[in-house]
């Protein structure tokens, strides 16, 4: 039994090791500027950046909370192939003309953009502090992930804590050393690495519990067909509810701040490349949804705690190889801190562009990158705190994630094809949708048809900023031209 | 020239994107009623997983020719 943890953790160690090796390779030799930190120079290559893009997209929610939405509710969990193949689409239309717009007027972060369009900085300071804590939540779940699976697979031997510190340490070292470049560029390890996983894992366990996806799905058929399907007698979503989602997401998927500002670290050309092939990252799902399904018929409901924990329990009770147990959480490692660099990294670029210099227009460039490296080191240890000391559901409460980020969506596609958007109607339409999308979410109160809250905030949003825009003064079409034209 | 290329391209966007909206509405309600049942199996997967699987791949090859048109044939890089 020994080696059947001993095994892992060497792995594991290895594996951070060589992500830690990449990371601070990437970084060296840069010069310390913040158009180097935070977007790399716009010089971002297409094979760099599909890494970069999947592996910050895919998570620990992936890799952890993908699995267990298929355990215990099924055919929902499968918004998440709907939505993520689609999610970035938008960025084939969008994502250029932010590039073209951002080389011109020295753009880094989206708040840059609403900031400079709507010559506002309350807008793009109240959008960034909304989506620090957002941020927050999404990486604390990755960091509670990453330490879960860590002292899941190797017995308890390392405590949630030590484990925490140490995933999440390598990332902030990198992260404030090398910027956008080493999360890239570690990225392209960790990604490699979760797709083999994902595979090997995804198929192993139907074939070895069932004798294949096909025969598992016409065990759990003839079981609990309710399982297979939604908003029938049996599934766990309704129709509405579950069509609404997939919308939210895809509207949401390119507002968050760290997958937007990626528009300024390459050229238009690559925008469209990576877009096109994002796809092929996302047939990863298939085979992580399948380690959930396969828990259905052999973990009785009720087992878990969480069904988030149905990969590593399945892992941990089918006395598999070590070595098995050794690439799952390399595998998921890598899923949970692809992610929480891209998300540390946005997180800081947002905060100290959008906020601190936003409204402190005269600082240094030596200053800018003192502030960027401590706000990743600091943030970083707030996320770890509220992963390790709990907190996070309070968090959680507060913010749904993706039913406060899609709020940015009207002033950002108002900024860039709509010259009668103007500041008093981003800034409305924001509120007010930020503001149902709370109350909802605090008051757990019902919507209307059972839409996702999040979708109906959007709708209110949207009338809020056209009837506001209309009632007042627009820009100068000089101005606006810039943008809608770009 | 630049004038006849721009629109041109307003409407190949605007045609590529009534094409991914046509994909989205099969994959949720009510046209994905279509699809929402466990059976037949088709490639090891239920039907409706199936279905949405489909779609992505259909969107995939959408995506190719748009790319295809607007980068290759019309270098639509502007750099």
């Amino acid at each position: 039994m020994t080696g059947n943890w001993v095994i892992p953790l060497i792995v594991m160690l290895v594996y951070l090791g060589f992500a830690l090796y990449i990371g601070l390779l990437a970084g060296k030799g840069r010069k310390a500027s913040v158009a180097e930190f935070t977007v790399a120079e716009r010089g971002l290559g297409p094979f760099i950046m599909w890494f970069l893009m999947g592996g910050s997209i895919f998570s620990a929610f992936a890799f952890l909370g993908g699995p267990g939405w298929a355990y215990a509710k099924g055919a929902p969990a499968f918004y998440i192939l709907s939505y993520g193949a689609m999610g970035l689409i938008p960025w084939y239309f969008i994502g250029p003309k932010i590039a073209r717009i951002g080389e011109k007027f020295n753009f880094f972060t989206q708040g840059d953009l609403l900031r400079e369009r709507y010559k506002s900085r309350a807008l793009p300071t109240l959008i960034a502090l909304v989506a620090e804590l957002a941020f927050l939540q999404y990486l604390a779940l990755q960091i509670k992930g990453t330490a879960y699976v860590f002292n899941t697979l190797t017995a308890g031997h390392v405590p949630i804590w030590l484990a925490a510190l140490i995933a999440y340490g390598i990332v902030v070292v990198y992260v404030a050393t090398g910027g956008v470049r080493a999360a890239a560029w570690s990225d392209v390890l960790q990604a490699a690495l979760m797709l083999v996983v994902a595979w090997i894992v995804g198929l192993y366990l139907p074939y070895h519990l069932y004798g294949g996806p096909g025969e598992m799905f016409k065990q759990i058929a003839a079981k609990l067909p309710g399982h297979l399907v939604i908003g029938k007698t049996g599934s766990h979503m309704s129709r509405m509810a579950y069509s609404t989602a997939i919308i939210l997401s895809i509207i949401g998927f390119t507002m968050w701040p760290h997958l937007f500002m990626k528009s300024y670290t390459t050229t238009e050309r690559t925008i469209k490349k990576t877009t096109v092939l994002y796809p092929t990252f996302e047939i990863i799902m298939i085979p992580i949804l399948f380690i959930g399904f396969a828990g259905i018929l052999k973990v009785p409901f009720g087992t878990l705690k969480s069904p988030d924990e149905i990969l590593p329990y399945m892992i941990a009770t089918l006395k598999t190889s070590p070595w098995l147990i050794a690439l799952i959480g390399a595998g998921a490692l890598s899923a949970a801190m692809s992610t929480s660099d891209a998300v540390t990294h946005g997180a800081a670029s947002t905060f100290v562009e959008d906020v601190i210099v936003t409204n402190n227009p005269n600082l240094t460039e030596r200053q800018k990158i003192v502030f960027l490296r401590w706000t990743v080191v600091i943030f970083g240890a707030i996320a770890y705190l509220i992963a390790v000391f709990g907190g996070q559901s309070l968090v959680k409460l507060l913010l749904g994630g993706y039913g406060y980020i899609v709020q940015i969506a009207p002033s950002v596609y108002g900024a860039l094809y709509w010259k009668r958007a103007t500041r008093a109607g981003a800034i409305w339409g924001f509120v007010a949708g930020a503001t149902l999308n709370g109350i909802y979410a605090f008051g757990h109160l019902k919507t209307p048809f059972g839409m996702n809250s999040g979708i109906v905030a959007l709708i209110l949003n949207i009338i809020v900023f056209f009837v506001v825009s209309l009632l007042t003064k627009p820009e100068p079409e000089s101005h606006t031209r810039e943008f809608v034209e770009a | 020239m630049k004038k006849e290329n721009a629109i041109s391209k307003k409407k190949l966007y605007t045609g590529f994107l009534i094409f991914f909206l046509i994909c989205l509405l099969f994959q949720i309600f009510p046209l994905a009623e279509i699809a929402n049942k466990p059976l037949p199996i088709v490639f090891g997967m239920p039907f409706l997983m199936f279905w949405i699987v489909m779609w992505i791949v259909i969107e995939f090859v959408g995506l190719i020719i748009l790319y295809y048109i607007d980068v290759i044939k019309y270098g639509g890089d502007m750099k």
